[in-house]
C-alpha cells in the first residue's frame, strides 16, 4: 500500500472516531478515571485526552498556556495543568472540558504530585518551595519555603507526610502534611564528597520501605518509612535512577543508566537477585500483567526495553519513532500507555505480549508526560 | 521517513483497520499464580474452588468496611450480572475478605446480599487468607494510627493480636481476576471499570 495512502487512512479513521466516541462532551464525558489519560501537548496551548480502551484520541482541551505537566483527579473530576512560567496551575472541569479557575501558586511549579486521596495536589519547584491545595476549594492548605530543592516528592502511604530528597544537602526531609511543616529530616549518608545525584524515594507497596538510587555512587539507600531511619544500603549496576516497587510487592526494580541494565532486588532478602541487559538508557520503568513483565522507557534513542521478570531476561525490545516520556499503566494492568516526546504520538503496547499495539495520532507535534487518575492495580 | 518507522505506521494502521474484530489471545500464563483455596463461607461452611469449577470465577479482595473500592466495584459487578440475564449464573462472584478479624460469615452475608444474591462472600482463618492472597499475588495490609493521629503500617504480626474494634484500616489490591473453569487466569478488570465493560469482558469469557 502506498505511503500516501496509509497516512491518509490512519488520519481519516482517527478523525473519524475522535468525532464520534465523546461527542466532545455530548452523553459522555472524560471522567472516567480508569480510562482517560491526558497529555500536554508542547506545541500548542492544548491538552489531548486518550482512550486507553479503544486506543484514541477521545478530545482535546483548549487552555490558555502551554502545560508543563497535568494531573487528573478521580475524586473531583478535575484536571489540573501547570503553567510554569507564570507560576499558576489551571484547573479544568472534566464534565465540560471548562477552565474552572487558576490558582496563583506564588512559585514556579516545576513538578506536581496529587496525594493518595487525589483531592490534594502538591507542587515543587527548583528552588526548594512546596505550595499543597485542596481541590475542593482551591486553597493553598501548606506552603514550605527554605529547602535546598523540591523536585524529588514523594506521599506517604496515607498522604500524611511528603518526603522530599534533596541531593545538594544528601538528606530527605519529611513535611508533615497536618502540622504543615517540616519536622523530620534524614541523612543520606555518603561514600564521599562529591556531588551527590539521587533520586526520589520510591514506596514499597504495603508502605515500610523507601527506596532512593543515588546514582552518583551506584547504590539504593533503603528506608524505614516508619521510623524514619536508614534501614541499609545496596549496591546496583552504575548511575542508578529512580527505583520502581512492584505491585505485588515481590521485587523492586532499577534501571541503571550507566551499564544500561535493570538490577532486580528481592523485597524480601534486600539483595540483588538478578541483573538483566537493558540495552537502554532509561529514564523510568513500569511494570504490568501482574508483575511479570517490565517496560523501560527510553531516555534517549527509539527503544523501549521489555523484560520477563518470571525468568529474567529481555525479550524483544519495542521499536517506537522517538523517545518516550514517563508511561502509565491501566488499572487492570493490561496495557502500557506513554507520550512519544517528540513525534506528537501516543503509543499503547500490550502488557501480556509485550508489543507494541497501535501508535495514536494526537495532532499535535510535541507531547509532554502522559498521566492517568487511576492507574495499575491501585490500593486503598 | 525511516524503514523503522514506517513498519510501525503500517502496524498501527493495520490494527486500526482490524479493531473492530480483533480478538485477544489468550495470555501468557503467570508462573506462581495459583487460585485455589480453602477457606469459609457466609454460612460457615468450609468451600474450596473446586465448589465453583463449573462457573466462570470473578475473584475480589476486599473488606466490609471498605468506603470506596469495595462498594464501587461490587456495584458495578452486581449491574453487570443483571445485563446478562440468565447467563449470569455461569458466573461466580466471590468476594473475599482480607480482614477475617472483623469480617465474620454474618457479616459478610450481609454485606455481599446487599448488592447481589449471587455474590458469595468467603473468609477464612489467617493462614487461609495468607495462602489464598499469596496463590493470587494479591497485595494487602493494615495500617493503624499512633498516638499522633498519623497512620502506620501494621504488619501480618501485629494483626494477629490487635482487638477488632482498635483503630485499624486494611489497604488491598484492587483488581478483579477473571478464572476459567481450570483454573486458569483468564483476564483482570482494572479498577473504576463500568458494568458495560465488565459485561462485555465477561461475555467474552463465557462459552
Amino acid at each position: 500500500m502506498p505511503r500516501a495512502l496509509l497516512i491518509v487512512l490512519a488520519i481519516t479513521l482517527s478523525a473519524t472516531a475522535r468525532g464520534d466516541i465523546l461527542g466532545l462532551f455530548g452523553d459522555d464525558d472524560l471522567t472516567d478515571g480508569s480510562r482517560f489519560a491526558f497529555v500536554p501537548s508542547k506545541s500548542d496551548q492544548t491538552i489531548i485526552a486518550i482512550d486507553t480502551q479503544d486506543h484514541d484520541v477521545a478530545a482535546t482541551l483548549e487552555i490558555s498556556h502551554v502545560a508543563g505537566s497535568v494531573i487528573p483527579t478521580n475524586e473531583l473530576d478535575l484536571l489540573v495543568a501547570t503553567n510554569p512560567d507564570a507560576g499558576t496551575a489551571t484547573i479544568i472541569n472534566l464534565y465540560n472540558g471548562q477552565v474552572i479557575t487558576e490558582l496563583d501558586l506564588g512559585m514556579r511549579p516545576d513538578v506536581m504530585l496529587a496525594n493518595a486521596y487525589d483531592r490534594f495536589v502538591t507542587f515543587g519547584s527548583k528552588d526548594g518551595s512546596i505550595s499543597t491545595w485542596d481541590l475542593s476549594n482551591y486553597q493553598q492548605v501548606v506552603r514550605i519555603d527554605g529547602l535546598s530543592s523540591a523536585l524529588l516528592l514523594t506521599f506517604s502511604f496515607d498522604g500524611g507526610r511528603l518526603f522530599v530528597v534533596e541531593p545538594e544537602e544528601k538528606k530527605i526531609s519529611v513535611i508533615d502534611m497536618a502540622k504543615r511543616a517540616k519536622t523530620a529530616e534524614i541523612s543520606l549518608g555518603t561514600e564521599d564528597n562529591a556531588e551527590m545525584r539521587a533520586s526520589a524515594i520510591s514506596r514499597s507497596a504495603d508502605g515500610y520501605t523507601g527506596y532512593v538510587s543515588i546514582g552518583s555512587e551506584d547504590r539504593v539507600v533503603v528506608i524505614d518509612l516508619v521510623k524514619l531511619e536508614i534501614k541499609g544500603s545496596i549496591r546496583v549496576g552504575a548511575e542508578p535512577i529512580r527505583p520502581f516497587s512492584t505491585s505485588d510487592n515481590q521485587y523492586v526494580l532499577v534501571p541503571n543508566q550507566g551499564d544500561q541494565t535493570l538490577s532486580v532486588i528481592s523485597s524480601w532478602s534486600q539483595n540483588v537477585v538478578a541483573t538483566i541487559p537493558t540495552g537502554i538508557r532509561a529514564r523510568e520503568v513500569n511494570t504490568g500483567w501482574l508483575d511479570t513483565v517490565a517496560f523501560v522507557m527510553p531516555a534517549e534513542g527509539e527503544e523501549m526495553a521489555v523484560i520477563d521478570l518470571q525468568d529474567f531476561k529481555a525479550m524483544d525490545p519495542i521499536s517506537l519513532p522517538g523517545r518516550t516520556d514517563d508511561g502509565i499503566v491501566t488499572s487492570d494492568s493490561k496495557t502500557l500507555v506513554t507520550s512519544v516526546v517528540e513525534t506528537g504520538e501516543v503509543a499503547v503496547a500490550d502488557a501480556r505480549s509485550g508489543k507494541l499495539v497501535t501508535l495514536i495520532d494526537t495532532g499535535t507535534s510535541r507531547l509532554g508526560g502522559i498521566e492517568i487518575a487511576v492507574s495499575n492495580n491501585v490500593c486503598h | 521517513m525511516s524503514l523503522s518507522k514506517l513498519s510501525i505506521l503500517v502496524s498501527a494502521c493495520a490494527l486500526i483497520v482490524l479493531g473492530g474484530c480483533e480478538h485477544e489471545a489468550a495470555p501468557p500464563p503467570v508462573a506462581d499464580f495459583d487460585p485455589s483455596f480453602r477457606l469459609v463461607d457466609v454460612n460457615g461452611r468450609a468451600v474450596t474452588d473446586e465448589d465453583f469449577d463449573s462457573q466462570l470465577r470473578l475473584v475480589f479482595f476486599g473488606y466490609t468496611s471498605c468506603p470506596d473500592i469495595c462498594p464501587i466495584t461490587l456495584t458495578n459487578i452486581s449491574a453487570a450480572l443483571e445485563s446478562l440475564g440468565e447467563q449470569a449464573k455461569d458466573v461466580a462472584v466471590l468476594f473475599i475478605s482480607i480482614d477475617p478479624k472483623r469480617d465474620t460469615p454474618e457479616r459478610l452475608r450481609a454485606y455481599t446480599g446487599a448488592f447481589h444474591p449471587s455474590i458469595t462472600g468467603l473468609t477464612g482463618n489467617w493462614v487461609q487468607i495468607q495462602a489464598v492472597t499469596a496463590g493470587f499475588r494479591t497485595t494487602f495490609g493494615f495500617t493503624v494510627r499512633d498516638g499522633t493521629g498519623a497512620e502506620q503500617p501494621l504488619n501480618r504480626i501485629e494483626y494477629e493480636t490487635i482487638p477488632a474494634f482498635a483503630d485499624y484500616t486494611p489497604f488491598h489490591s484492587s483488581q478483579v481476576y477473571v478464572i476459567g473453569p481450570d483454573d486458569e487466569l483468564l483476564d483482570i478488570i482494572g479498577y473504576g471499570s463500568k458494568p458495560a465493560q465488565i459485561e462485555q469482558t465477561l461475555r467474552s469469557h463465557l462459552r
